[in-house]
């Protein structure tokens, strides 16, 4: 076997070390949240309309929730569970930063929702109770 | 009055009062204090850590949906008899 050459070695270690380090995670950090904004950004016309058509609800949880007895259409299937996801990514960021939990951070967002929603909205109390608001 | 020979203020086995330490009383009192602060950080400290925590929380789900939610359209939902999950 031919031998490493030590400062390939060392170029290849210090590689390694440089992209698992805090300044480079910090990088991809701020890249990686604005790609998941622009796709929350791009299904928010279908789910505020599918929310003011009563079709879905606000968990308490800071999640989507088809309400029971609505019409599930397979586009609005497909948005409800890209945009948990998405969601749970930046909960569970925010989470980590934070030393927190996603569920914490989750609730914490159930309630700016609530604030900020517009009246009719469906939503789930902190009891596990729906209201229209 | 008979404790015990190392016991301060008994007396010791051969009839001799037994003295306290220099060192115990200045020591003794400094644990004392020592374990009054620790039991005064342990009931505040945990409160101010969890209320800082939520305010960051608070701010950092602004600082990323701030702009989602001002972009999201207000206007009112029908009110329609749906029934609940």
């Amino acid at each position: 076997m031919r031998p490493i050459r030590p400062p390939l070695l060392l170029a290849a270690i210090a590689l390694l070390l440089a992209a698992g380090s805090p300044a480079t995670r910090a990088q991809q950090g701020p890249a990686e949240a604005a790609v998941l904004k622009q796709r929350m950004a791009e299904r928010l016309p279908p789910l505020t309309q599918w929310k003011a058509q009563g079709i879905l609800g606000e968990n308490n949880r800071g999640l989507l929730e088809f309400m029971a007895g609505a019409a599930r259409q397979p586009a609005a299937e497909k948005a409800v569970a890209a945009e948990n996801a998405d969601r749970l990514a930046v909960y569970g960021k925010i989470a980590r930063k934070n030393n927190s939990t996603a569920e914490a951070v989750g609730k914490a967002r159930a309630q700016q929702i609530a604030a900020q929603a517009p009246p009719g909205s469906w939503l789930q109390d902190a009891t596990g109770d729906w209201r229209q608001k | 009055m008979r404790l015990h020979p190392q016991i301060p203020g008994s007396i010791s086995a051969d009839g001799k009062a037994v003295a306290m330490k220099p060192w115990l009383l200045p020591g003794l009192l400094l644990a004392g204090i020592a374990a009054g602060n620790g039991c005064v950080r342990v009931k505040t400290e945990p409160i101010h850590i969890t209320m800082d925590v939520n305010l960051r929380i608070q701010r950092d789900l602004d600082n990323f949906f701030g702009d989602l939610d001002q972009a999201a359209p207000r206007t009112p939902a029908p009110a329609a008899n749906q029934p609940e999950p």
